[in-house]
């Protein structure tokens, strides 16, 4: 009898113990992420990390690094194999760097249903997938993103400033399809303190165009979306460089005369989104604009709210690729896994931040990538300007240059253009010379690494 | 000694002899002096070495200068509130470098708002974007830097002429001499060893300088303050070329322990003329 008791009361406090084992486990298992600032992280770390634990137990740490610090200090942690973060942040140009230390996810996705196929397939390429681990699915979007051209409508519209463009160019003041008429568009806005403009006396100088232009990654990013627009590639499928090309030259060449002619000096202190400001304040008509930029240029303080109009950059016209808009690479971020013991943990919550809540991680993040972002009514009707603005980032979406992704693209690419950039931008070498110093460089790194 | 010197002087020299990518670390290849034949030959490393040897120089001749004048200032019989001001002078040497750097480029050198540009305007200057300029950025850092380097020649300085007896400012007044013949005449020869000593700290210090430069400008605009450490940072962190940047790091060294190596011969024949 005893017996019949006690056996139904061992398995009953087996699975008592088995569930506070469990219990204690979800409790005590901290996933920690390093994070990239800006809104997402803000989301990850105010909203969803709390909403988590609530709901699981499970606590998830978000740690936002300095962006300049972000990939060193992640690399730094996996070469040492001190499973500091399970989850990081950063780029796909940099996927590549750290194939040595983050898992495949396939099994993951397939094991709880991450829906692949929520991503355009540009996204999946270039945010999922490297050719440093071929066949594999190595991170998960989060922050996609490719920059578009943003313009005073008000101003555009105007009737004599209309007239007063006709008159210098011959052609309708309209937002500019190709570069060389955002450069006369540039030009024509570009005006001094005490001139008129729009029938107003300006108070201070107006800018015609800007974009960050601060030594490194401002000049690099600014100058690598108008590069790929001329449709190289950086290199051929046999590690050839294509960067040698005139056309390179050429874009150099504009973006150097658009800079220093049309910019405000300032924008040489900006890393990234720190002149949209002066866009917000009304001081410049034209600017490249990363999508991350949209909040502080419809800042309903600022004199560019309501007034801003959205379009993909121009077209760089016989440009080697036949492209018919401008061509930026695809850019922002997406997060991998690093082999902790904690990763499939880990990967339960970006499924379940990322798809169960796909439509409120948009919201909080304001992030747009999955295609239910720009089919959603709640979310097109969530912000006046989003019925402008996410059109068109959806069409900017549709021709991006994907990165090539292999551990070297950083040091070939990314910081070959740096130097390119800030050699011709400086004058210390002419674009011919700066050229064939990093085609040179490309070369020994491809050698190096046995691809040619 | 051998751990905390040896160790990492012998990695980093094994290092620049290296191919080592941090993305890729575990494949390091030998390349021997290849290097440093390519650092050598690069016109980018040439301008960083060139940048570095003004801004070393600006550096060391513009904290000599003005910290023998404030000392011998400092010095002076009709100064009252002697501790305070040495404290004042104090004041830039205690403050990190980065955060002088902070306070340099929003406060002073700022175009709009800068205190150099406001004292400029009152003299009818226009104002400058000194830090964004070319021409300026460079001699901008200089003077940063030397506000930071300055209170410790003032404090060595201020320290040796202390040690003068005024015997001998008296006698040179009997003779006629001015402050500045006193100066000249009697003081800097007395404080020669003391200039030497200072101007090798100052050197060592303008030399290696990341901090302040950074803070200020990045190493730009384009590369017109890209001085060697800035560069070794580039090619190391930024690049994840850990080779090169162990190279110039390397570079530096070398000629940072030859410059060292001359100063202190001088500096001993010196003290063994003057006993």
């Amino acid at each position: 009898m005893i017996h019949y008791i006690l056996k139904p009361m061992s398995w009953l406090s087996a699975a008592a113990l088995i569930s506070m084992v469990g219990t204690v486990s979800a409790q005590d298992t901290t996933i920690r992420w390093a994070l990239h600032p800006g809104a997402e992280a803000d989301a990850v770390v105010d909203y969803f990390a709390p909403r988590y634990e609530e709901e699981t137990g499970i606590k998830v740490v978000g740690e936002i690094l300095p962006p300049d610090q972000l990939r060193d200090r992640m690399s730094i942690e996996a070469i040492g194999g001190t499973d500091r973060w399970d989850l990081g942040y950063h780029s796909p140009g940099w996927f590549g760097t750290f194939k040595d230390h983050v898992i495949d996810l396939t099994q993951l996705v397939e094991k709880h249903g991450f829906d692949v196929s929520a991503y355009p397939a540009l996204v999946q390429n270039s945010h999922m997938k490297s050719p440093a681990r071929p066949g594999e699915i190595i991170a998960l979007p989060t922050t996609p993103a490719a920059p578009m051209l943003i313009y005073r409508r008000d101003w555009f519209e105007h009737p004599d400033e209309m007239a007063a463009f006709e008159a210098k160019f011959g052609r309708a003041l309209a937002a500019p399809s190709t570069f060389a008429e955002l450069r006369d568009v540039a030009e024509f806005f570009t005006r001094d303190a005490g001139e008129t403009l729009a029938g107003k006396t300006l108070e201070r100088s107006l800018y015609g165009w800007s974009d960050a232009l601060g030594a490194g990654a401002g000049i690099t990013r600014s100058f690598i979306v108008m590069l790929y627009s001329t449709g190289v590639s950086g290199w051929d499928e046999n590690y050839e460089p294509d960067i040698d090309q005139p056309i390179v030259a050429e874009v150099a060449e504009y973006f150097v005369d658009l800079a220093q002619n049309f910019a405000p000096r300032e924008a040489q202190n900006w890393g990234f989104l720190e002149g949209l400001e002066m866009f917000r304040d009304g001081r410049m008509a034209t600017a490249t604009m990363w999508p991350q930029g949209v909040g502080t240029v419809e800042d309903p303080s600022g004199e560019a709210a309501g007034n801003t109009a959205y379009t993909p950059l121009p077209l760089w016209e016989n440009n080697l690729a036949g492209y018919t808009q401008g061509h930026p690479f695809l850019g922002g971020g997406g997060v991998f896994i690093f082999d902790t013991p904690n990763s499939e943990e880990a990967f339960k919550f970006l499924k379940w931040m990322l798809q169960d809540n796909e439509v409120e991680f948009g919201k909080r993040s304001l992030q747009f990538s999955r295609l239910s972002h720009f089919q959603s009514e709640e979310l097109r009707n969530l912000k006046p300007y989003y019925a402008d603005f996410l059109p068109t980032f959806e069409k900017v979406l549709e021709s991006v240059f994907i990165r090539q992704g292999i551990p070297e693209w950083g040091a070939v690419m990314w910081n070959g253009t740096t130097d390119f950039i800030t050699d011709v931008y400086s004058g210390d070498l002419t674009a011919a010379q700066a050229q064939e110093r990093w085609a040179a460089q490309m070369r020994e790194a491809f050698d190096a690494a046995g691809y040619r | 000694m051998l751990v905390i010197v040896g160790v990492p002087l012998a990695l980093g020299f094994r290092y620049s002899m290296h191919r080592v990518f941090l993305y890729d670390f575990n494949n390091q290849i030998f390349k021997g002096l290849d290097n440093y034949a390519y650092a050598l030959s690069d016109p980018l490393f040439i301008k960083a070495l060139n940048t570095t040897i003004i801004f070393t120089l600006g550096c060391v001749a513009t904290g000599i200068l003005f910290g023998l004048l404030v000392a011998f200032l400092l010095n002076s019989r009709k100064v009252r509130w002697r501790p305070f001001w040495v404290s004042l002078f104090l004041i830039p040497f205690v403050m990190t470098p980065v955060v002088g750097g902070i306070a340099w480029r929003f406060f002073m050198w700022q175009q709009e708002f800068g205190v150099i540009n406001a004292i400029g305007g009152i003299f009818g200057a226009d104002a400058r974007y000194w830090l964004l300029d070319r021409e300026t950025a460079l001699f901008a850092s200089i003077v940063s830097n030397s506000w930071h380097l300055t209170p410790l020649s003032i404090l060595v300085f201020y320290a040796a002429l202390s040690t003068i007896p005024d015997e001998l400012y008296d006698a040179s007044h009997i003779d006629g001499a001015g402050p500045f013949q006193t100066l000249w005449y009697v003081v800097l020869p007395l404080l020669r060893p003391h200039v030497l000593f200072v101007s090798v700290i100052l050197l060592t210090s303008a030399f290696r300088e990341f901090d302040m430069i950074w803070a200020l400008t990045g190493g730009g605009p384009g590369r017109s303050t890209t001085v060697l450490s800035i560069l070794a940072y580039n090619r190391g962190i930024a690049n994840q070329d850990m080779g090169m940047a162990n190279t110039i790091a390397f570079t530096m060294f070398a000629i940072m322990a030859v410059v060292a190596w001359i100063y202190i011969t001088i500096y001993r024949r010196m003290l063994e003329k003057s006993t």
